[in-house]
Parts: structure tokens; C-alpha cells; sequence
């Protein structure tokens, strides 16, 4: 069983939800990047998504544009996000999630890449820029090497199209909460709860909801729907201020999407 | 979708051509940026076997110079901008930064039917420098009193070399793409 069915596995079983971070690799710095990943760990996220920085991040708004920039900058590569990783894996317990565009993956060689992630510990892939009708090659290198390949789903996503993500994705199913890019938002969208009671319609599959989550009061106000958040653009946010900003940030969405309380880390 | 909708273009220049001289082009030339007014000429001639089509793409101070967006010249298979085509891409697969002199050329993808019209050999693609698209936007204007855009001046331009195989009697549609009126503030600089 893959370790992200493991962990949404165990978190159900004690009613908890999941909370899952986004950090671009190599943000703020390459040397502190394995440090920040466990601390935050502790704080209170239970999966880490790590985004492989591009220079085109089609899906992203200002605040993922800039730590990508800047983690370009810093000379990240995916080689270097697959060496990170595969340091951190025995370092941390939560299930490590490679978030990439399709080109970096594709100029690795997909096949190579697969087989790379897997001996690293990489537990799941969100590739934003490739649709199901595209998926497979991948779902079946992904699958061939015990990971787990994640699509989204946005509020504008047909019915029969969700039907076919909801059939594809592995892991959890990664609900988009709004039509537009990543980027911290004041308030979830009006139609997030119509969206998400219809793609449970479709799939028994775990559900996280993601892209403009940033605030403890939306967190308690999606919780009820979803098995997991995503919280990305916000956690940058943090990061940009400091380590320890992000990790008190962190701890106070862990309260509000557990409310009830005591949380073990395995 | 952005070829049928600038296919216009090729279904009326087709339509046109026929009407006045009675018989299909020789040759069609047009700029390269994304692709998409190049692909409106082309596509509605594609099933005319004897019609050639050359694509005219920006090399800007010179392909060598690394200061270019010739995607077809220099790219390489990749996946951008939601589809998977050829692009100026580096080892790690991030995307290149170009130059051209006109900014509607200056991208660093193109159009996925162009690297097929390209493996296909359907059409060819050349390059044109910023400075023979200046040549080529003041030839027109002398010529025949049409301001060009600079993104067609490559295309422009690149009749020159295009003439030297031609018999006086071919026939050449250029898609003239757009008026070089919007492009007076970089002619001024860059003519003076
Ligand atoms: C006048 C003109 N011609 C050509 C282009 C290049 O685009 P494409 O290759 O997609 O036709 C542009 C782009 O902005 C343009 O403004």
C-alpha cells in the first residue's frame, strides 16, 4: 500500500483530516530546504507537497512565480529535488509528493524519471499541465513504480470529464477550489461546496481541496467536506517572513482542521 | 482552434487567387511567432501538393548569438503551454528566455501542427535577422507604399532570397499579418 493511502488510511480512522503543505524545492535556500521540511513536519503538516521549480508555472499566481524564480535562481533542478528527497525520506514520516510541470519530467525522460522517484521515496506526482486524455504513459510508469499519480479537478470540470479523473487519479483526488491560478485568497468560493458534494458523487477516493486556502477560518469552513487541504501560496507567504513564522502558521490550521486535538505523527 | 479560426486567412486567399489568376500559388511565405497566422495561410492549402509553404522565423541578432525565439531552427520536443511541440528549452527543460526585434515573434514555443508540417517536410522553415526584417519593412514601404508590421517584415524579407528560384511568372502569397503602424516607436529607434 502506498504510504499516502496509508497515511489518509490512519487519519480516518481517528477522524482527523489531512493537511497538506506545498513548498517549492530549494525555497528559501538549497541548505536549509531538509531542515524546513521537518520542522514543518512536527508543526503539523501530514503530506508534503515539493514543487520542482519552472521557469513557465502556468497554474501559479505572484507568490509560487517568485519562490520558483528564486529557487531557479538558487541553481534547483530536478535532479537535485530527486537527491533532496531522497535524503529526507528516512528523516520524515509524512508521504512526499513531487508536484512538476510536464516539461522538466519530459526532458528527464519519463521512464528514467519514474524509476529515479521511486529509489528516491517519492510517494505521489501532480503534474498541473497534464490532462487524463495525455495520462497514459504516465499512469502506467507511475504505477509500474508504486507511485501514485494525482489529478485535479476545477470547478468548470465536466461531469464526464470528472468522471474520468475521479477513475484515474491515485492517492486522492485534488479538487482546485476556483477557476484561476494559485495564490492566497481572502475567502473560499461560493460554489466549493457544491463542487466538492459533486465529485464525492463520483468517487469514494479521498478528496483535497487546494489553490487559495490560506486562513484558519476557510480551513474550518471546508473541513467537514474534504479528507485533506492544500495549503500552498499562504505557506510561501509565511516563508517568505520565516521558518518559524510557517511553522506557527502551520499549527494553527492543524487546530482548525482537527479541532478536536492530540495529533501522532505516525 | 486558433488555426480554424485564422484559417480566414487561407480560405479567402485561396478563394482569391483562384478568381483572379486562374490557377493556385506557387509558393506561400509567412512569419512565425506561436503560428498562428502562418498556419491560417497554410492549412486550407495543405491537400494542394504543388503550393510550397516556408515558414520565416525570427533570428533576431543571429541564431549563433543565442539571442533569438526560432523555436523550429533551435528547439526541441517538449511540453509548454498545454501542448507538446518543439521549444527553446535548456537540458533541465526550463523554458528559454528570446529576443526579437518584433515582440509578436518573440516566443519561445510555436504551434504543435508546425513541428508536424516540419517532420513531414509539408513546409519548410527558415530564419530572417532583426536587421533583414528592417530591410525587408523598408523594401515594402518603398516598394509598394504598405507599412508592415515587423512580423511579416521577416516574412517580407525573406523574398529576396526566395526570388532568386523563382521564374517571373510564379506566384508568391506573403500573409501580410499586421500594419507596422503600432511598431513605430522601435522603428524610430532602431532606423535612426
Ligand atoms: C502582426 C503580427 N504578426 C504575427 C504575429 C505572430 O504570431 P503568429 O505566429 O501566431 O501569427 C503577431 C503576434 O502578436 C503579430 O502581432
Amino acid at each position: 500500500m502506498n504510504r499516502i493511502d496509508q497515511t489518509f488510511a490512519r487519519l480516518k480512522r481517528s477522524r482527523r483530516k489531512a493537511l497538506i503543505g506545498y513548498l517549492t524545492a530549494g525555497f528559501p535556500t538549497k541548505a536549509g530546504f531538509a531542515h524546513l521540511v521537518c520542522a514543518l513536519e512536527k508543526a503539523g503538516l501530514d503530506l508534503f507537497e515539493i514543487g520542482v521549480p519552472f521557469s513557465d508555472p502556468v497554474g501559479d499566481g505572484m507568490t509560487i512565480q517568485r519562490s520558483s524564480q528564486k529557487a531557479l535562481a538558487n541553481g534547483v533542478t530536478l535532479e537535485w529535488v530527486l537527491r533532496a528527497v531522497s535524503a529526507l525520506r528516512p528523516q520524515i514520516k509524512a508521504p512526499i509528493i513531487l508536484m512538476s510541470y510536464a516539461n522538466p519530467l519530459a526532458a528527464m525522460g519519463l521512464q528514467r524519471f519514474f524509476a529515479r522517484a521511486k529509489a528516491a521515496g517519492v510517494d505521489g506526482v501532480i503534474i498541473p499541465d497534464l490532462i487524463p486524455e495525455e495520462g497514459k504513459p504516465f499512469d502506467q510508469l507511475a504505477a509500474k513504480n508504486g507511485i501514485a499519480l494525482i489529478y485535479l479537478a476545477a470547478p468548470t470540470t465536466t461531469r464526464k470529464r470528472l468522471k474520468r479523473i475521479a477513475r484515474a487519479t491515485r492517492g486522492f483526488l485534488y479538487a482546485v477550489s476556483l477557476t484561476g491560478v494559485t495564490g492566497a485568497r481572502k475567502t473560499v468560493a461560493a460554489g466549493v461546496p457544491g463542487f466538492l458534494s459533486q465529485i464525492r458523487r463520483f468517487t469514494s477516493k479521498p478528496v483535497a481541496v487546494g489553490f487559495g486556502i490560506s486562513t484558519p477560518s476557510q480551513v474550518q469552513s471546508v473541513r467537514k467536506r474534504v479528507d485533506g487541504v492544500i495549503v500552498g501560496s499562504a505557506l510561501i507567504d509565511q516563508l517568505e517572513k520565516s521558518v518559524q513564522r510557517a511553522g506557527v502558521f502551520v499549527a494553527s490550521l492543524q487546530k482548525a482542521l482537527n479541532p478536536q486535538g492530540v495529533r501522532h505523527a505516525s | 482552434m486558433v488555426r480554424d479560426f485564422q484559417s480566414v486567412i487561407g480560405s479567402e486567399a485561396r478563394r482569391q487567387i483562384l478568381q483572379v489568376e486562374g490557377r493556385l500559388p506557387h509558393v506561400l511565405v509567412a512569419c512565425v511567432g506561436g503560428g498562428s497566422n502562418s498556419m491560417g495561410l497554410f492549412h486550407p492549402f495543405y491537400k494542394d501538393r504543388s503550393v510550397r509553404m516556408i515558414g520565416v522565423e525570427p533570428a533576431g541578432r543571429g541564431l549563433r548569438s543565442g539571442r533569438h525565439a526560432a523555436s523550429l531552427a533551435r528547439g526541441s520536443l517538449g511540453v509548454f503551454h498545454g501542448s507538446k511541440s518543439i521549444l527553446l528549452q535548456d537540458k533541465d527543460g526550463q523554458v528559454l528566455g528570446t529576443h526579437s526585434i518584433s515582440a509578436g515573434l518573440d516566443y519561445p514555443g510555436v504551434g504543435p501542427e508546425h513541428a508536424y508540417y516540419k517532420a513531414t517536410g509539408r513546409a519548410k522553415y527558415v530564419t530572417a535577422t532583426d536587421a533583414q526584417a528592417l530591410d525587408g519593412f523598408k523594401w515594402l514601404c518603398r516598394l509598394e507604399g504598405i507599412i508592415p508590421a515587423l512580423e511579416p517584415s521577416h516574412a517580407i524579407a525573406y523574398l529576396k532570397t526566395l526570388a532568386r528560384s523563382l521564374k517571373p511568372k510564379d506566384i508568391v502569397i506573403v500573409c501580410l499579418s499586421g500594419r507596422g503602424d503600432k511598431d513605430m516607436p522601435i522603428l524610430e529607434k532602431a532606423l535612426k
